[in-house]
């Protein structure tokens, strides 16, 4: 087999046609693989977050603390919903330039401001959530290591999270290597 | 518009079916990036302007798009759905031995290759490549060269 015959199998490779009824429902939303599961977490996350502000206020004595403490809260909130949404919206729309190579470095640019953006709302809202758990609280030693155990799965979660966003960009930063370079 | 783009895309469904089966290995993965592509392509069909040849259009974002979905590398375990097709016996009998040597082969290449050897074997222009791909004519003309030999040491194995 050479390069003819590759050329060959290419021009005439058998596959099954879809109908155009498959077709017209993977035009749609609600039959995307992945925008559908990410549409149903982000619309949960919504609206569970909106339910704790709604009620956390009375149910963990928001009344009792500092003004700023509550204001924290809730824009640790907002910040993570929308980091959340930034993250929908850019899976939902792919980067389409002129050409590949373009559209990957953009990709990169996009992915590493998401990363940043990603990072900071996640330690933005554990904080505040801290500040708001903690503030005017009468520590014990028991509450001490609940605090500790808190404080380590946050920074598991942190951890994870990194990796994976580099991860992702790494493979980006490949790709465009391989596009451009040659060795 | 809908009833034009379904027209065009079963037209053209050929194109796609060679992408999917380029960049993913199992049944299950080919789907779904064939239904990310037709979205895609759904998604971008308003701004398509006729300059460009719409087969030409529907390979640059069916490009794209394999390229872009990022996929973490998963581990699959005994189910035939999750086999790569390169091991899978049924499909031996189902596809000519000439197109899973041929898909074998061109699994080997990173993901750079396998855009610039499909767009050279669906006879696209070295001024095409390089317009779809971002890099120049002649780096093109190298980087196939370089591509053939890689695969003829890859089919001579």
């Amino acid at each position: 087999m050479d390069i003819n015959d590759l050329k060959k199998s290419w021009a005439t490779l058998n596959h099954d046609d879809l109908d155009k009824g498959q077709l017209q429902k993977m035009i749609r939303v609600k039959n995307h693989p992945t925008l559908q599961k990410l549409r149903i977490k982000l619309l949960t996350e919504i609206i569970l977050l909106t339910l704790f502000l709604f009620i956390y206020y009375d149910a963990l004595d928001g009344n009792k603390k500092p003004v700023y403490i509550n204001l924290l809260l809730i824009s640790g909130i907002l910040l993570f919903i929308i980091n959340n949404a930034i993250g929908y919206l850019f899976v939902k729309k792919m980067i389409y330039l002129p050409n590949i190579v373009s559209s990957i470095q953009r990709q990169i640019v996009i992915l590493n401001r998401m990363f940043a953006l990603s990072i900071i709302s996640s330690v933005f809202y554990s904080v505040t959530l801290l500040l708001f758990l903690t503030v005017s609280i009468d520590f014990t030693n028991t509450k001490y290591f609940i605090l500790i155990g808190i404080l380590l799965a946050f920074s598991v979660m942190f951890f994870v999270s990194f990796k994976t966003w580099n991860a992702r960009i790494n493979h980006f930063r490949q790709l465009l290597a391989d596009f451009k370079n040659y060795t | 518009m809908e009833e034009k783009f379904l027209y065009i895309l079963n037209q053209n469904q050929k194109l796609i079916h060679k992408i999917t089966r380029l960049y993913r290995d199992t049944f299950d993965d080919q789907q779904d990036l064939f239904q990310e592509i037709v979205y895609q392509l759904w998604k971008s069909f308003p701004s398509f302007r006729s300059e460009s040849e719409m087969s030409t259009w529907i390979y640059r974002i069916a490009l794209n798009t394999a390229l872009s979905s990022y996929r973490k590398k998963r581990i699959t375990f005994d189910h035939s759905e999750n086999i790569p097709e390169k091991f899978l016996i049924e499909n031996v009998s189902e596809n000519s031995e000439n197109e899973d040597r041929m898909f074998a082969a061109l699994k080997e290449l990173n993901d750079a290759e396998k855009a610039i050897i499909s767009l050279f074997m669906e006879d696209y222009s070295y001024q095409e490549i390089a317009s779809i791909t971002g890099i120049t004519e002649n780096y093109v003309g190298v980087r196939i060269n370089r591509i053939k030999e890689k695969l003829k040491i890859i089919l001579g194995k």
